[in-house]
């Protein structure tokens, strides 16, 4: 299970890959939109989820869901949110654009742990 | 707009809850004055948009070595094993939850900013039109952090 880690939080990357690391994930990083899309053109078959924090710069992760689901290419690829915006028009709207999976931040690593495992289960069901 | 009483109790909350979270820490609020300097490390967000809170700024604040204390307890890594910029990130971070967390609880429809960092020391706000200025400050043995909201609206 390989994971891409996107937030403009160098921390909070730092947090998730530790709780990913823990499930025996790998994950890659990209600290704003614009670099996620990029790194999935050039490594999207090695990647088996994607972690979008929403408010980041240059493009948010909202922008880069719906990019990933309108493309013939990125549209398999499970999408979990992880985002301090936390109020049910994101997590609807997140939700209707094709994200699989929604955590608000502040998170524990249990929370996050017991997410990533829900995510691997649904993808292995698939 | 609620009163300077609501915003600072409904501030102290989501911040005690937010720091208790990430680090582990319960923290209490201590006494501030109002013209606190901001502390040496901050992270720094706008609340956008209308509705409560308009236009407010958020400033969280901590010295290096509380910055540090943060890191650590956030990453479970050693204090020496972060830059300047790790401890502003940190506190970026935490301000983005913050005005997400101040979002939910409100439902207010503003729009955060790209949280951004500042450094220095003895920093302080002056401001041209009347407005208020909350100061926090939440601390335990391990741990002191403070809050500045620059009301808008």
């Amino acid at each position: 299970m390989k994971l891409l880690v996107v937030d403009d939080s160098h921390i909070t990357r730092k947090v998730i890959k530790a709780v990913a690391s823990s499930l025996n994930m790998a994950a890659e990083e990209a600290q704003d939109g614009e670099e996620a899309l990029e790194m999935l053109s050039k490594i999207y078959r090695e990647i088996d989820l994607v972690l979008l924090d929403w408010n980041m710069p240059e493009k948010s992760g909202y922008e880069v869901l719906v990019e990933m689901k309108k493309s013939d290419v990125y549209r398999h690829i499970p999408v979990m949110m992880v985002t301090a915006l936390g109020q049910k028009e994101n997590i609807v709207a997140a939700v209707r654009a094709g994200a699989c999976n929604y955590l608000t931040k502040p998170f524990t690593a249990d929370e996050l742990a017991s997410k990533l495992i829900e995510c691997t289960q649904e993808a292995n069901a698939l | 707009m609620k009163n300077t009483l609501e915003i600072t109790s409904l501030f102290t909350r989501a911040l005690t809850e937010i720091l208790a979270k990430v680090s582990g820490f319960t923290l209490e609020p201590v006494q501030a004055p109002p013209d606190a300097p901001i502390s040496s490390v901050a992270g720094v967000i706008h609340l956008n948009g209308a509705g409560d809170l308009p236009g407010s700024t958020l400033i969280i604040s901590a010295s290096d070595g509380d910055a540090r204390v943060l890191c650590s307890y956030m990453t479970g890594a050693a204090q020496n094993a972060f830059s300047r910029d790790d401890l502003g990130d940190a506190l970026c971070e935490i301000a983005n939850m913050l005005a997400g967390n101040v979002k939910l609880l409100t439902g207010a429809s503003f729009s955060p900013s790209t949280p951004y960092a500042i450094f220095g020391e003895g920093m302080s706000v002056s401001t041209k039109r009347r407005i208020g200025i909350i100061q926090l400050h939440l601390a335990c043995d391990a741990l002191s952090v403070k809050l500045k909201v620059i009301l808008g609206g």
